[in-house]
């Protein structure tokens, strides 16, 4: 079975002086949740951007379910979820007119989309606000239905940066076991977090950055090792 | 007073984004700032240009007296209309008060920077109108007036700004009720202007002709703004020597100013943005292609911001809102347009160009990609082509522009009932320059494109795409006028075809290299 996300050999820098990745590889089968950890400023979100086709790529190559995300980025993107950190999302629109807007972009059945829609608002107990403007909602409600948007299209990879920042915890437990459904068909996770608990007891694979380049990449079992994820993290952060 | 020196310094502290092109480490950031600033200078110096060969004008013509009027009458009308517009950002903004609320700062001293921020703004453009028509003035009457003008430059913003502020603040009352409340807000200013702008400018027309007529007809003009606007007459007044027209002009202009700030001292701003979108509720619509779900998102992002929709709208649809009050104000003016031989051949000749005046001022497609700001990053994740994402702009600008476009040169050639080929004409041309401007916005956008704007004027009214986006609108009339001027009187019709043809054809040719990119990315 081909990788659902293979990283190559990615470098990016800014104004060509400060390299934010270096020659970073990774690959992320089916099935993996896959946590990305490291200090602030250490590329997990310049990566998750660049796989979500946001920001150019100085070298290597990112594929998508077998398809290269510079010969083909329509493909790959039509496979994909991208939820930022701060979801940034249509303030003009009401809830509902920011999921129809997706569903059309990603051409969904209109039965289908309101089942999804409906399902999901009701599992982040988010349908009451559907028909209200997405200024006059809170960071955490905007963050609610970005996911919403992204789950409703049914990608092959989901990545997410920070997903759990600012959703109440039933929120959290509800968003979790979401992941867990769709990596259980086949789809997986790949998403940068702070809270090392949640990439412990969440994350089958974990993958640790400092500085732009890749210290660890596994089973999260093996990385960790007898320690905790937490202790290998300072640890690692100390030595790389 | 140190806390309204502060704010006042906070506010004047990116004028002209100086700040940002002093300290930003990226050059390719402060190069547009650079060529902004440019702009900037470059349209002041037209503005003043103008202002100046009008005044000339008036005073080559022997009828100095009606500057005074005349110049505070226009600055007025002009100070009015930037001070509703400025006022929704700067005074009735939630966002604007929320990093200042926390402060140990009395609101009445946040409302007052804000004031003297909208009065300097406001002084500045009255004095790029006033400066000339002083000058040709105490050339023509001598420098005894020169005091008198001087207390009048100071003065002629008051009324205007206060009035304008009462305006602002009943639109955002009435915004507070109404979901659509930006289109409604322009729907109402719309016909105000026009009306305005067909007052000031249908003076008596002469059957007769000649430049006697013409004399007749400028101090129809100047008298016709002094009645419409009686402080232009007390300044006038005040300059030949009346002290008491001074003391009422000084003490009218205080006293509105007054009015309007004591308004706005009782009414709490802030509170209004926040109501007006917990009350907003929107029915989802109807399921579409990628391509008009994307421009039809376009549409909700143009009402949802004032200061988009009044920038880009207003112009366009001032000539057909004018033309469908012309019978209302003016019953005669057509007849008596048709009955002066000497204008109506080289109106004719050029009717083509005048259907395109006001699409060419509108270029809602030259910031429609700058406009996603923080949202950017949607667009660059949508399984959409590039094609079909800018595709999308451009049609959306294309078609904003073209209905008002073709509705203004439908009634153009319907009162003027000229021949079928000049009729064409005058359809075809406001086509191919609404077919090319979209596409041609798109591509300064790209090109001077900013996603990171804090609020949306940085945008709307600082941006060189912006400012580049209305010079070419206005080069391209220009090569256009020169275009039908150099051919002969009776093709200049079928010359008015070509140009439309060829301006459809570089749109199609333009549009085809932006869609061949690869994807949009915006880092």
């Amino acid at each position: 079975m081909q990788p659902i996300l293979d990283i190559r050999g990615f470098s990016k820098s800014y104004d060509g002086k400060v390299m934010a990745v270096d020659n970073l590889s990774l690959t992320i089968e089916p099935g993996d949740i896959y946590g990305f950890i490291g200090k602030n400023g250490a590329g997990k979100t310049t990566t998750l951007r660049a796989a979500a086709g946001i920001l150019r790529f100085d070298t290597g190559d990112m594929l998508v379910d077998g398809t290269s995300i510079k010969a083909d980025p329509l493909a790959c993107k039509r496979k994909i979820a991208y939820i930022p950190d701060n979801p940034d999302l249509y303030e003009f629109l009401t809830g509902r007119q920011y999921l129809d807007f997706v569903a059309d972009l990603f051409e969904i059945a209109v039965d289908e989309r309101g089942q999804r829609i409906e399902h999901y608002a009701r599992a982040l107990d988010l349908s009451d606000r559907l028909h209200d403007l997405i200024s006059s909602y809170s960071h955490g409600m905007k963050q609610k239905l970005a996911m919403i948007g992204g789950f409703i299209h049914r990608p092959v990879l989901f990545l997410m940066d920070e997903p759990f920042v600012g959703l109440d915890p039933e929120a959290v437990v509800r968003v979790r076991q979401i992941i867990r459904d769709f990596c259980a068909q086949g789809s997986a996770v790949f998403f940068s977090t702070h809270v090392l608990e949640v990439a412990e007891k969440l994350c089958n694979k974990v993958a640790v950055i400092k500085d732009g380049r890749l210290v660890a990449a596994g089973a999260t079992d093996q990385v960790r090792g007898q320690a905790s994820l937490e202790e290998y993290f300072l640890e690692a952060m100390r030595d790389a | 007073m140190r806390e309204l020196r502060l704010l006042l310094r906070l506010q004047r502290v990116n004028a002209l984004r100086r700040n940002e092109i002093r300290h930003t480490s990226d050059r390719r950031q402060r190069r547009r700032l650079l060529w902004m600033l440019v702009l900037y200078v470059v349209l002041a110096a037209m503005g003043l240009f103008y202002a100046t060969a009008i005044s000339w004008g008036i005073y080559t013509a022997g009828l100095a007296a009606m500057l005074p009027g005349m110049a505070i009458t226009l600055a007025a009308a002009a100070t009015v209309m930037g001070t509703v517009i400025r006022a929704q950002g700067l005074l009735f903004d939630a966002r604007g008060w929320e990093h200042l609320a926390p402060l140990p700062i009395h609101h009445s001293t946040v409302v007052w920077a804000r004031l003297l921020d909208l009065y300097g703004s406001a002084l500045g453009f009255c004095l790029m109108v006033m400066l000339p028509a002083t000058v040709f003035y105490s050339m023509a009457e001598g420098l005894a007036a020169l005091p008198v003008w001087l207390a009048i430059w100071l003065f002629t913003p008051l009324i205007p700004l206060g009035l304008g502020l009462v305006i602002a603040a009943g639109m955002a009352v009435l915004a507070r009720r109404f979901r659509q409340r930006h289109l409604l807000v322009a729907l109402l200013v719309l016909p105000v202007t026009a009306w305005l702008m067909l007052t000031l400018y249908t003076s008596p027309l002469s059957a007769a002709g000649g430049d006697a007529a013409m004399l007749d007809m400028m101090r129809s003009a100047g008298g016709a703004m002094s009645t419409a606007y009686p402080p232009a007459n007390w300044a006038a007044l005040a300059v030949q020597g009346s002290p008491g027209h001074l003391l009422l002009l000084a003490c009218v202009s205080l006293g509105a100013a007054a009015l309007a700030v004591a308004i706005l001292l009782r009414w709490t701003p802030g509170q209004t943005g926040r109501q007006a979108a917990a009350l907003a509720h929107g029915h989802a619509g109807r399921p579409l292609p990628p391509l008009w779900a994307l421009v039809r998102k376009e549409w909700r992002r143009m009402l949802a911001s004032p200061l988009y929709l009044m920038n880009t709208g207003m112009a366009v649809w001032l000539a057909p809102v004018m033309l469908l009050l012309l019978p209302l104000v003016k019953p005669d003016a057509v007849a008596l347009l048709r009955g002066m031989p000497q204008v109506m051949s080289p109106l004719m000749r050029f009717l083509p160009l005048a259907a395109c005046a006001f699409a060419g001022m509108s270029v809602p497609s030259a910031i429609s990609l700058s406009m996603e700001g923080k949202n950017a990053w949607l667009m660059c994740t949508a399984p959409v082509s590039t094609g079909t994402l800018l595709g999308a702009k451009a049609l959306f600008s294309f078609l904003f522009s073209l209905v008002p476009a073709l509705l203004g040169a439908g009634l153009m050639a319907w009162h003027l009932r000229p021949g079928w080929a000049t009729t064409l004409a005058t359809l075809l041309l406001p086509v191919g320059l609404c077919a090319f401007l979209s596409v041609w916005g798109l591509v300064l956008d790209l090109r001077f494109a900013r996603y990171d704007w804090e609020s949306e004027q940085q945008i709307v009214k600082s941006s060189a795409q912006m400012g580049f986006g209305l010079l070419s609108g206005f080069v391209l009339m220009a090569l256009m006028g020169a275009a039908l001027w150099l051919a002969p009187a009776r093709w200049a019709a079928q010359v008015a075809w070509a140009l439309a043809l060829v301006l459809m054809m570089a749109a199609a040719v333009l549009m085809r290299g932006l869609a061949s990119r690869r994807v949009y990315q915006i880092e």
